[in-house]
């Protein structure tokens, strides 16, 4: 059995030792016998025993740290370690320290706390360390500080490492016994329960197809016809990551809103995909530093006016070009409407994305960076969206089965029933609800002709490719739900007004 | 002892993508995506299938380097993700026995009975004209001239393939066709709410993209004999007739004669 390290990073001051202190004193760890290594000499002392070294000999004699570390070990009976480490020493030297063959089976880090304040600025040379810490913990009395500081600070924090947990300093007791949870089990055992369901599902098979067989070729319909188009579109997206950089955005993409969203309509027609293609690719569009409101006309529209759309409503609605062509104007100007929204009332910055950083190994330390080249970066990353993506888009068709095969008022009959007391609104929530594929939805609409008014049939082609369960889900794997929710009622809004307004142009015309 | 370090998720990304894109493959080889999917669809299964082989292979080279490399990263423990565990969902899916849609299986009573109405000039067809091109493309049911049309004693024979383009036909020019014979298969939908007891609907199942945009397409039929039983196949005989459908006109078919047959299990494919 090794012994538990916990690591304890941050500036100067931040107030390790005294957290080394109080832990040390708190209930979990009163009764343990602990050392602590100090890498930095701070201003509170430890009132355990503890072993210090200097940043010379961390820098020249590592050997000599591994052997007092391995002496100390053997000769005296420790239970748990605390480790203090200066923030100008990179990680990877006491992953050297911890790896030696005298120390890597004795001990091993079990989590990471990073100690700041407000204060602090959070500059890229901190970011390794945020990244690493499993928790944040702060001695700093937040009452005195601004709440918009805080805020910001605190998502700063969250963008830089999702997974990190703030701590607010109240009880040390409370946060041992957090530290010596073993963390994996109640992680491991969803995932553990999620695959013994799979299991059993597998071995029932013959029995379950007897009653869901409808809803399984339902389910995997949708999940075939979307998972090529999720594919191609994290390809693009991670192309985007990693093929393009910020600079060249920068320098190439126009400055001006009105060229910029033009770009942004030329794209979405380029880009033949299901809307579960433009997901991915739009979040490394914004990523990347295209200015949001192009990202978000590209985002609405391509589900709308790509060349796949435009042929499959032009042979669903029989060769009638007005429909096409009054879909696709549609399309354009709630897109370039919502994108102007945007434009007149953007949105705080730290809002807008909830995940920044690329997962643990890809922005691993610069040891990967050689080995593999970039197109193997390329294909690994687009892996790794697909993965993360992909868990939301199985959830959001799971659901749209369930909604669409257990409410029979969704289907034919009540449908209409449904759009024509709701027109324009029922429209908008029934393809909000059967969350089509963009290049299939016009069939379904064809069988609504002539039964229900056309603006709720517009509503239903228009808003549907740009909101529906599955987007909304998909949006969720990279943006708050603040985002989400304002994108969704503006875009609602333009359709509605747009389609209130569609009769008496077309009468005009 | 040398610190094993290899990255277990690593390896399971890459068995699951593999496990997945063998699937794919076995799907499109075998014909058996048609369950789920239009045969337009199909392609892209196969451009899905290659994407994950090759995420599959630089997995396990990722998952082989990890395995050389003594030391990790960081000192803490990296992160394990199980996101690949959401992806067995639909593989196991995939493995089911399930058998193709049957109509009884739809609750819908969607009707495309819509689907050749309003039509534009170009892709009208008119008596004596071939199909044109835009409508022989939309479905997989070619043919060089007007199968089963005979001008001189005024039949209609609609087979399995030309069903579609029958349609399409007889409600864009229903004028040219009032008064033929027709014969056709199909099987019966009548919904007492959308249709009296004398009336039924003689259909085929339509799909689109996916089997979630599925619908029945057919011809309503005026029937004094015994109620038809719902999903059963019949080959009908009759009239046609412009009857009225919602303040609208389109044809009808006024029964003479209705043969049990044989259900036809291919789906009609649009475009």
């Amino acid at each position: 059995m090794k012994i538990k390290a916990y690591l304890l990073l941050g500036p100067i001051g931040s107030g390790k030792s005294a957290l080394i202190n109080q832990l040390n004193d708190s209930e979990s760890f009163r009764s343990l016998n602990a050392l602590c290594l100090q890498f930095e000499m701070g201003n509170t002392s430890v009132q355990l025993p503890h072993i210090l070294f200097s940043k010379k000999q961390v820098d020249h004699h590592l050997e000599s740290v591994v052997h007092a570390v391995a002496e100390k070990l053997t000769s005296t009976e420790v239970d748990v370690v605390y480790i203090e480490w200066n923030m100008n020493t990179s990680l990877i030297k006491l992953q050297e320290i911890l790896q030696h063959p005298m120390l890597s089976d004795k001990v091993e880090v079990h989590k990471a706390i990073f100690l700041s304040s407000t204060q602090t600025e959070l500059n890229a040379h901190i970011t390794e360390h945020i990244l690493n810490a499993n928790y944040f913990y702060s001695f700093e009395d937040t009452t005195s500080v601004s709440k918009s500081r805080l805020g910001d600070f605190r998502s700063t924090l969250k963008t830089i490492n999702p997974d990190i947990k703030l701590i607010h300093h109240t009880d040390v007791d409370a946060f041992s016994s957090m530290l010596v949870q073993d963390k994996k089990l109640s992680g491991e055992l969803w995932i553990g329960g999620l695959l013994a369901l799979v299991t059993l599902l597998f071995f029932t098979s013959e029995w379950i197809t007897t009653f869901a067989n409808k809803h399984i070729l339902f389910f995997l319909g949708v999940f075939l016809q979307a998972i090529p188009f999720l594919a191609i579109g994290v390809m693009l997206s991670s192309a985007i990551q990693i093929f393009i950089t910020h600079e060249w955005i920068e320098s190439k993409f126009p400055k001006s809103v009105i060229k910029g969203t033009f770009i942004a309509i030329i794209g979405g027609f380029l880009l033949p995909v299901c809307d579960c293609a433009s997901i991915p690719v739009f979040r490394s569009l914004v990523r990347k530093g295209v200015p949001l409101p192009a990202a978000i006309t590209f985002l609405l529209a391509s589900p709308v006016i790509n060349p796949v759309v435009i042929l499959s409503t032009y042979y669903a609605f029989n060769g009638k070009w007005s429909i096409v062509f009054t879909r696709v104007i549609l399309g354009i100007l709630v897109a370039v409407l919502t994108s102007f929204a945007y434009v007149l009332y953007p949105p705080k910055q730290d809002l807008l994305l909830k995940k920044v950083s690329l997962n643990a190994s890809c922005d691993c330390c610069n040891l990967d960076v050689s080995e593999s080249s970039k197109w193997e970066k390329w294909l690994m990353h687009a892996m790794h969206e697909f993965l993360d993506v992909g868990r939301y888009l199985i959830f959001g068709i799971a659901v749209t089965t369930l909604v669409s095969m257990t409410l029979p008022s969704l289907q034919g009959g009540n449908s209409v029933g449904f759009l024509e007391s709701f027109n324009i609104f029922g429209g908008m929530a029934l393809a909000f609800l059967l969350s089509l594929c963009s290049s299939s939805d016009a069939m379904v609409a064809q069988s609504f002709l002539n039964k229900v008014s056309m603006s709720a049939i517009y509503a239903f082609l228009v808003f549907g490719p740009m909101i529906d369960l599955k987007n909304i889900l998909l949006l969720k794997s990279g943006f708050s739900l603040k985002f989400i929710l304002r994108l969704t009622f503006t875009v609602m809004t333009f359709v509605f007004i747009l389609l209130w307004v569609l009769p008496f142009v077309q009468e005009a015309i | 002892m040398k610190h094993k370090n290899f990255d277990i998720t690593v390896l399971m990304n890459s068995i699951t993508f593999f496990i997945f894109s063998i699937l794919l493959f076995k799907l499109y080889l075998t014909g058996e995506y048609t369950k789920f999917i239009a045969p337009k669809m199909s392609v892209y299964l196969i451009i899905a299938g290659y994407i994950f082989l090759l995420w599959s292979i630089y997995a396990f080279k990722d998952f082989l380097r990890s395995m050389k490399k003594s030391e990790a990263c960081s000192p803490i423990p990296k992160k394990r993700n199980f996101r690949w565990v959401f992806m067995t969902i639909p593989l196991v899916l995939l493995l089911m026995p399930t058998t193709s849609l049957g109509i009884e299986d739809l609750s819908s009573d969607y009707l495309g009975r819509n689907i050749a109405n309003q039509a534009d000039s170009n892709v009208t067809i008119g008596l004596g004209s071939q199909v044109s091109p835009e409508v022989e493309e939309m479905t997989k049911q070619k043919q060089i001239e007007i199968i089963g049309f005979d001008r001189l004693n005024k039949t209609i024979t609609v087979d399995t393939n030309n069903f579609y383009t029958w349609m399409v036909r007889l409600f864009q020019s229903m004028e040219d066709y009032d008064g033929y014979t027709i014969t056709l298969t199909g099987f019966v939908f009548n919904d007492d709410a959308s249709f009296k007891d004398n009336e039924f609907l003689l259909a085929r199942l339509v799909m689109s993209c996916c089997v979630s945009d599925m619908t029945p397409l057919g011809i309503v039929c005026r029937y004094d004999g015994e109620p038809l039983e719902k999903t059963k196949w019949y080959t009908v005989t009759g009239k046609i007739f412009i009857g009225d459908y919602k303040g609208g006109k389109e044809p009808q078919i006024l029964i003479e004669s209705v043969v049990p047959a044989e259900p036809i299990s291919e789906y009609i494919y649009t475009n």
